[in-house]
């Protein structure tokens, strides 16, 4: 097996459970000094967010990050996440070198992955070029500055010494514009001119800045120009950097270090002659280091007017695009939508896309990954947002246009991009299905029904109603409380008022006799052959009852008698009259036609039985 | 005669009118559209407030909503749709689903739930009615009593069986209304900060899941006071964070 051929140094920690895993791996372990190595570092886990690994001291190395991309899904509730950062490194000198321990830290847990080792050889081995291990470094990226190769003796051109018309090495900067707007890239170019052979490849140091995001280019193919009538060999260095802020922001001095070889002058009649050329030879290593000039930018902000209401700050040119993994679902199913924001520009800063309000949809958290591809025109890729969707409503459901807006600086305005609505087909009645069962064979040869899950039960339609409408219209029968209450009143009155009959039969007499008194003479008046019985009787009864005494052979004597003794303040003339009425009455029973008018008599009776009662009374 | 058939229209035409209306919720319900149903639930929850199964209906319809707030209106829904028609499973097993979302259950724990079922096999409302009607017979048959002397002794077995039914339904018509909630409420709100005055100056006490039944205690500028039955705590709430049941 090839598999040391393959280079490949896959050294993830072991998979334990914890919430993210880093790995590294490298495409070759064994290179030269014209060559490069791509490291990959991959961190993968199960939550949205995860840590960006942090690489150790490489001092044998210049390090350019090359970009990264992440992968992402959720499928079925169970997230997967993963970015891999890329970076080429190119060697500074022959030699082993180590990658140390790569760290990555989340919530107090790190993970670190193992040392990896690469063999540096000075030139390719005799035989055959150690083949790739691992797939090609992706098309941006550019072979590094190499230890710049003098140029080739004998070219035209070519001056033959160092002491030409132009310096052995010297080094320039510029940016591709001085006026850029916020966020904005600007690519800053650092060219590393070398007419003299380097002793191992230069460090290149890069410059001190405030107010810029900063994306480093992998280094492009170093290539030889002439300058100054002298032919060099030219390595080119870029960054690209995002004005966070409006005003005067300075690109300070970057420097690249170089070890070159530089003629001794030795004195041959110096007595250590010998010594110091059989020890060094005639050539002396001197370290140079070559600084760039500042660089004053002055950022624009993006203009006010015109500014759409989905402008989140994006600066360059980008298209975007919408995508359901699924068209077809039911209701209550979840619809993972991929919204794609690719082109050029600051990438990571991009904010989330807003989706249109629906009420059709609910809808979840957005999670979002960045995919980064860099080349000598500088930082471009893709941002893409996942986010679950769960429909609300059946029937042909749209999700409508995403719209992104960004500040084209090319155009200078701002400019909307936006996705084509999407349609999905959802079915009714999963929300709303009963809980779905599972029934399996038990070991005794039935049926068991095993739950998978639980849900509320379903709606009712109309049914009879309940006896609680009876109930509470029955409570609320005010009416009905009062008709029984007042019945039972009544009746209660009614039983008291006997009771209190059947107690005093005396009092109930006295209370009675006006009444049945009164009764009589009605009776008489309707009657005038029996008047005078009925006044006899009227007036007799009346005395008894009031008196308490038979009235049975009541005289008008007794009754005076018993008047008097019983009610002293009798007025006398009520006791004459009686006596007057009494006579006159026997006198009509017993003389017919002798007596007066009955009619009168009757009044009369009337009159005194009222005056007796009233006086009785006091 | 003439006075029970007014009586009986006049209490069924209101139940024929809504039938039609639940009907065309109901589809709406079943087409998944569950924002347009509650609208419509909610309008005959409003119009016969008597009807359990507006109420339970529309229970369902925020359950399915799933919204902030809407399982605490599921279950005020539920709730009522429960005071009305205590011997409906399906809107115990509802109430009581939604509850456990709440962290709380519908049976108290510790009591089984055939008591729990038992104890609430008639409403408050139907209790109330048995109440009285075993009072009027009380008045009635006492009425009687009183009215005739050759009547009271053949009404005697009548009077003690009146009253001692009119004892049991008031007796526990008073004992479910004095272990029912008082005055209770449905925090909307997830991890709604409850205080201990009525004001934001005033510090959290506690935090309330949503949907968890509270009982309402007091009133003032906006705020209400609640107490939490199940942790035995009391604290403030903003008057729109409680629906009132």
């Amino acid at each position: 097996m090839n598999g040391s051929l393959l280079a490949l140094a896959l050294l993830a920690q072991p998979t334990l459970a914890q919430d993210f895993n880093v790995s590294a791996t490298v495409n070759r372990t064994q290179i030269t000094l014209e060559e490069q190595v791509v490291l990959a570092v991959t961190v993968s886990g199960t939550s949205a967010s995860l840590p960006e690994p942090k690489l150790p001291p490489i001092p044998n190395f210049n390090i350019h990050g090359a970009g990264q991309s992440h992968n992402f899904s959720f499928v079925n509730g169970v997230m997967t996440n993963s970015a891999e950062y890329r970076y080429v490194l190119v060697p500074r000198f022959p030699g082993r070198a180590l990658i140390g321990s790569i760290t990555a830290t989340s919530g107090g847990t790190t993970r670190q992955t193992a040392p990896i080792e690469i063999a540096v050889l000075k030139h390719a081995p005799a035989q055959a070029a150690q083949p790739p291990s691992a797939p090609a470094p992706p098309p941006q990226q550019q072979p590094l500055p190499q230890a710049a190769a003098p140029p080739q003796r004998g070219a035209p051109g070519m001056p033959r010494n160092s002491s030409g018309f132009g310096p052995d090495l010297y080094v320039t900067a510029e940016v591709d514009k001085r006026n850029p707007y916020v966020n904005e890239q600007v690519l800053l170019t650092v060219r590393f001119f070398t007419a003299v052979q380097l002793m191992g490849n230069a460090e290149w140091r890069p410059p001190t800045t405030q107010g810029f995001l900063i994306e480093d280019i992998p280094p492009g193919q170093p290539y030889q120009a002439v300058e100054h009538g002298r032919r060099y060999s030219v390595s080119e260095i870029k960054m690209a950097l995002f004005p966070a802020q409006a005003g005067e922001l300075t690109i300070g001095p970057s420097s690249i270090l170089c070890q070159v070889q530089q003629e001794m002058n030795v004195d041959p009649f110096s007595p250590d002659f010998f010594q110091r050329f059989f020890s060094s030879g005639l050539m002396q290593v001197q370290t140079k280091e070559l600084k760039t000039k500042p660089i004053v930018l002055r950022a624009l902000p993006t203009p006010v007017d015109g500014k759409p209401a989905s402008f989140t700050g994006a600066v360059g040119r980008l298209r975007v695009s919408a995508e359901a993994d699924k068209r077809s679902l039911k209701v209550g199913d979840a619809l993972n939508l991929t919204v794609t924001v690719e082109g050029t520009g600051n990438l990571k800063t991009l904010g989330e896309p807003v989706l249109p309000e629906t009420a059709e949809f609910k809808r979840y958290d957005t999670v979002s990954t960045v995919n980064l591809a860099k080349d000598g025109a500088g930082v471009r890729g893709s941002k893409v947002f996942k986010t679950v969707l769960v429909p609300r409503a059946s029937g042909r459901l749209r999700i409508p246009a995403i719209p992104v807006s960004y500040f084209d600086p090319a155009r200078r305005e701002y400019a909307t991009a936006e996705t084509r609505p999407l349609e999905v087909e959802v079915a009714p009645g999963a929300a709303q299905a009963p809980a779905p069962a599972y029934v399996a064979s038990s070991p005794q040869g039935g049926a068991t029904i095993t739950q998978l899950a639980q849900d509320i039960r379903h709606i009712h339609g109309p049914r009879r109603q309940g006896p609680v409408r009876w109930a509470a219209a029955l409570s609320r029968s005010l009416w009905l409380h009062l008709l029984l209450s007042a019945l039972f009143l009544l009746s209660l009155g009614s039983f008291l008022h006997q009771q209190r009959l059947l107690n005093d039969p005396a009092g109930a007499r006295f209370r009675q006799a006006l009444g049945k008194a009164e009764a009589r003479l009605e009776q008489a008046r309707g009657s005038p052959q029996e008047a005078a019985g009925l006044l006899s009787d009227a007036l007799s009864d009346f005395l008894g009852d009031k008196l308490n005494c038979p009235r049975s052979g009541l005289t008008l004597k007794q009754a005076q008698g018993l008047l008097r003794s019983r009610f002293p303040k009798m007025p006398d003339g009520h006791l004459d009259q009686l006596k007057r009425l009494w006579e006159e009455i026997d006198l009509s029973r017993y003389a017919p036609g002798a007596s007066g008018d009955a009619g009168h008599i009757i009044d009369g009776v009337g009159e005194l039985l009222r005056a007796l009662d009233e006086a009785m009374k006091r | 005669m003439n006075l029970l058939l007014f009586l009986f229209a006049a209490l069924a035409a209101p139940v024929w009118a809504a039938n039609g209306e639940l009907d065309q919720a109901n589809k709406l319900y079943e087409a998944s559209k569950f924002a347009e149903a509650a609208a419509e639930y909610q309008a005959l929850a409003a119009a016969d407030p008597l009807d359990p199964a507006a109420h339970y209906n529309l229970g369902n319809a925020y359950f399915r909503l799933g919204g902030a707030g809407d399982l605490a209106r599921a279950i005020a829904s539920y709730q009522r749709a429960f005071a009305l028609s205590p011997r409906d499973p399906d809107v115990r097993h509802n109430l009581d689903f939604a509850l456990r979302r709440a962290g709380e259950t519908l049976v108290p724990t510790g009591m089984p739930s055939t008591a729990f079922v038992l104890f609430h096999l008639l409403s408050r409302t139907e209790l109330a009615a048995l109440h009285w009607l075993g009072l009027w017979a009380l008045l009635l048959l006492g009425s009687a009593a009183l009215f005739r002397e050759g009547w009271r002794r053949r009404l005697q077995p009548w009077l003690l069986w009146a009253g001692i039914f009119w004892a049991a339904a008031g007796g526990w018509w008073a004992l479910l209304a004095w272990t029912d909630i008082q005055a209770p409420g449905v925090v909307l709100t997830g991890d709604a900060e409850v205080r201990s005055g009525p004001g934001l100056n005033f510090p959290v006490s506690f935090k309330t899941p949503e949907g968890r039944r509270v009982s309402v205690l007091d009133e003032k500028e906006g705020w209400l006071e609640i107490g939490v039955l199940k942790e035995g705590l009391r604290g403030w709430l903003p008057a729109d964070q409680v629906e009132r049941i």
